[in-house]
């Protein structure tokens, strides 16, 4: 066995199982989706989730998903009032008079904190 | 960096240079999404079942709220829109670390303010140690067991 070979065998070998084996280790987390941890500063957009309405058929369901689709495309929904600055002229009255709110529909609810 | 700070400041030129990105370092891009597809599926599964099981439209926010963060939870609720009186909307604030859950006049007879503040604990204790989407799972079917089935 030549010099060549033995180090191919005793180095190269070796180092070929290390090396799968750490990109075995490290490839799922480098793909991952960057996990939440409390404390840090949350800079994705807003989004607000709401069942399909195709696939959830009950009878107190009806067609009231029409207004939450209109919904959706209410400025409120980017989650500040940023969103509602109708331009640079309305500015100065703008975050005191913002679009007349729908009536209040709450009726109960919880607040927590962690 | 922005262009804009580029304008004004006077850059080395090794700054011009891309920074490697580490893996789990440093502020989040804020185009990234915040759950991934998974994520997102076991969410979207949630949220069906417990809507279609119940009758009741949960629906699920997550991103900042504005101060005081129940009043602004409170006023999404009431862009539900005509299934408002019949919905549930969870506000979480990852950033401010705030939960509201909000009921509307149908909904709050089914979930009163009591078993709402069960869910919340337990999504509570999930976000605490990290796991955003689990504890909104583990809410959501909390939820709809409490509310029981459609009449």
């Amino acid at each position: 066995m030549s010099v060549v070979q033995t180090v191919l065998v005793f180095v190269g070998i070796p180092a070929l199982v290390f090396g799968l084996v750490g990109v075995l280790v490290l490839a799922p987390g480098a793909a991952r989706t960057p996990r939440y941890r409390p404390g840090e500063a949350w800079d994705h957009e807003p989004v607000w989730y709401v069942p399909q309405p195709k696939r959830v058929r009950t009878p107190s369901a009806g067609s009231g998903y029409a207004a939450l689709e209109r919904g959706h495309s209410t400025p409120a929904l980017t989650g500040s009032d940023a969103g509602s600055d109708p331009g640079p002229d309305a500015g100065s009255d703008a975050p005191d008079t913002p679009p007349p709110a729908p009536a209040r529909t709450a009726r109960g609810g919880v607040h927590d904190t962690w | 960096m922005t262009p804009g700070e580029t304008e004004t400041v006077a850059v080395p030129a090794t700054d011009d240079e891309p920074r490697p990105r580490g893996v789990g370092f440093g502020p989040l891009p804020p185009d990234r999404a915040p759950f991934s597809p998974r994520q997102l599926w076991r969410l979207d599964e949630a949220l069906t079942m417990s809507t279609r099981e119940t009758g009741i439209t949960f629906s699920v926010y997550v991103g900042a709220l504005d101060n005081p963060t129940h009043q602004h939870a409170e006023a999404l609720h009431a862009q539900l829109g005509e299934v408002a009186p019949d919905a549930v909307l969870i506000a979480v604030s990852p950033g401010q670390r705030t939960l509201d859950i909000v009921t509307g006049e149908q909904s709050a007879r089914r979930l009163p303010d009591r078993s709402l503040a069960l869910a919340a604990l337990s999504m509570r204790a999930s976000f605490s140690s990290g796991d955003l989407l689990g504890g909104l799972v583990n809410g959501l079917r909390m939820l709809a067991d409490q509310a029981g089935r459609a009449d």
